[in-house]
C-alpha cells in the first residue's frame, strides 16, 4: 500500500521536493527518501521518467550542468509548476482532512442499525 | 563484483542505431541484466552498472536524444550511488549491485519511461489544433486568392465564364425582383442573375481569404505565445505534409477536371473551377515536395 501510495502521489512529491530549489535525479530521489522517512521505496529508476514527464507538460525545466565531475540534468520548478504544486497541495490537505475526519469518527452500531 | 573470463568486444552499435532498432518490449529483469551470458548486448565490462546501462540502452523507448538523455542521467545516478555505497564501506561490486537493484528493473524503467513518451490527450489536442489552424489558414487564404483569379478570369470572358447560369434556365419572378434591384442596369433577368452570381462567387471566396489571414494571425499570435512557453507543438511535418497534399490535390486535380470537362461541353461558369484549380494544385504540389524532401530527409528516425 505504502508503494501505491507514493506511487499515486509522485508528481506532488517531486514538484514539492523541488520547491526547495532547482536539484539533479538524485538528489530529487535522496531528498524524497530522507523525507519521507523510507515510505519512498518505488524503484529509484522510475523517478526519472515521471521527472521527464512533468518537463513535458511544463511544470519542470532542466538544464545541463557539470556538478562534481558528472554531467547532470538540473530540475527546477517553472512558474506553471509553482502554481501547479499551490493547488495540489491544497487538494492533497483537503483530502487527507476528509480521511482523517471518517478515521476519527467513532462507530456508532445503533445509529447503522436503526 | 568480479566475473571471470569474457572479453567483450568495443564494437557495439551506436547509442542512435540501437535505440532506432530496439523495440520497447525488450526489457528485462535485473537478473537477465546482470548476466554474462545473456545474449543480445555486449558490454565492455562485467560491471553491474555498465552491464545495466547496456541493458537500459538496448531497452529504452524513445528518440535517440531521449535515450542518450535518460542513460546519461541512469549512469549519473548508479555512480553517485555506488560511490555512496562504497563510502559506507561496501566493496565496490557490492555497491554497484545494491545500486542496481534500488534503481529498478530495466523494464520498470523502460516501461515508465514509455509511459511518459506516449503523448496526453492534452498535448495531442494542441497539436491538432494547431496544425489545424494552419492548413486550415493556408486554405482560406488560397480560396481568396482564387477569388482574385475568378474575377480576373471573369473581367476577361465575362460572367458566363465564371457562372453556370445558362441562358434558357427557369428564375424564380421574386429573385429576379431582387436581382434586378440590386442591379437596377441590368437589361434582364438573365443578366441581374449573371451579375449577382458573379458577385456572390468572388464575394465569398475573398471573405474566405480575409477569415484565412486572420487565422493565420492566430496562428502565430499562440505560435509566440506557446513557444515563450514551451508548449508550442504542431503534428509531425510528414503528417501535415500528407493531409496537405491529399487535401489540395485532390481539390486541385477535382476542380480542373470538372473546369475542363464544362469548357468542353460549353458549360457555362467553367472559370469558377479554372480559376481555383490551379492555385490548389500549387499548394499540392509545394506540400508534395516538402513531403518528399521530408521523407528523404529522415527515412527512419522520423516516428
Amino acid at each position: 500500500m505504502g508503494t501505491d501510495l507514493v506511487k499515486g502521489q509522485l508528481d506532488l512529491l517531486l514538484l514539492g521536493v523541488l520547491r526547495g530549489g532547482p536539484r539533479h535525479g538524485y538528489a530529487v530521489i535522496s531528498d524524497l527518501r530522507d523525507h519521507t522517512e523510507g515510505t519512498f521505496d518505488l524503484p529509484e529508476g522510475t523517478v526519472y521518467p515521471a521527472l521527464h514527464r512533468l518537463q513535458d507538460v511544463g511544470l519542470l525545466a532542466s538544464d545541463w550542468e557539470d556538478v562534481a565531475g558528472r554531467r547532470r540534468r538540473v530540475y527546477r520548478l517553472t512558474d506553471e509548476g509553482r502554481v501547479a504544486l499551490a493547488g495540489e497541495q491544497q487538494r492533497w490537505r483537503s483530502f487527507a482532512s476528509a480521511v482523517d475526519a471518517v478515521l476519527r469518527a467513532r462507530p456508532s452500531v445503533a445509529g447503522g442499525l436503526a | 563484483m568480479s566475473r571471470p573470463g569474457k572479453r567483450w568486444s568495443d564494437d557495439r552499435p551506436s547509442v542512435e542505431a540501437q535505440s532506432v532498432e530496439a523495440p520497447p518490449d525488450v526489457a528485462r529483469t535485473d537478473d537477465e541484466a546482470l548476466s554474462v551470458d545473456a545474449p543480445s548486448v555486449e558490454a565492455p565490462t562485467d560491471s553491474p552498472v555498465e552491464v545495466y546501462l547496456d541493458r537500459l540502452l538496448a531497452a529504452a523507448p524513445g528518440s535517440p536524444r531521449d535515450v542518450r538523455a535518460l542513460l546519461s542521467e541512469a549512469e549519473a545516478h548508479l555512480r553517485d550511488a555506488t560511490a555512496e555505497g562504497v563510502k559506507g564501506g561496501l566493496a565496490q561490486a557490492e555497491a554497484e549491485r545494491r545500486a542496481v537493484a534500488r534503481f529498478g528493473t530495466v523494464r520498470s524503467v523502460a516501461t515508465a519511461e514509455a509511459h511518459r513518451s506516449s503523448l496526453p490527450f492534452a498535448a495531442l489536442a494542441r497539436r491538432v489544433g494547431v496544425s489545424g489552424l494552419l492548413l486550415g489558414a493556408i486554405g482560406g487564404i488560397a480560396i481568396g486568392v482564387s477569388g482574385i483569379i475568378t474575377a480576373i478570369l471573369g473581367a476577361l470572358g465575362g460572367s458566363t465564364f465564371i457562372v453556370d447560369i445558362s441562358p434558357g434556365s427557369h428564375l424564380a419572378p421574386s429573385d429576379c425582383a431582387r436581382w434586378l434591384a440590386n442591379d437596377p442596369g441590368a437589361h434582364s433577368c438573365y443578366q441581374a442573375a449573371l451579375s449577382d452570381w458573379a458577385s456572390e462567387i468572388v464575394g465569398f471566396r475573398l471573405v474566405a481569404g480575409v477569415a484565412g489571414l486572420v487565422a493565420l494571425a492566430a496562428f502565430y499570435l499562440v505560435r509566440r505565445r506557446w513557444t515563450s512557453r514551451q508548449r508550442f507543438e504542431t503534428l509531425p511535418a510528414p503528417v501535415v505534409d500528407t493531409i496537405a497534399v491529399t487535401l489540395f490535390g485532390l481539390a486541385g486535380a477535382w476542380m480542373l477536371g470538372l473546369g475542363v470537362d464544362w469548357l468542353a461541353v460549353g458549360h457555362n461558369g467553367a472559370g469558377q473551377w479554372l480559376g481555383a484549380a490551379p492555385v490548389a494544385l500549387a499548394l499540392g504540389g509545394y506540400y508534395g515536395f516538402r513531403l518528399l524532401r521530408d521523407l528523404q530527409q529522415a527515412p527512419v528516425a522520423s516516428s
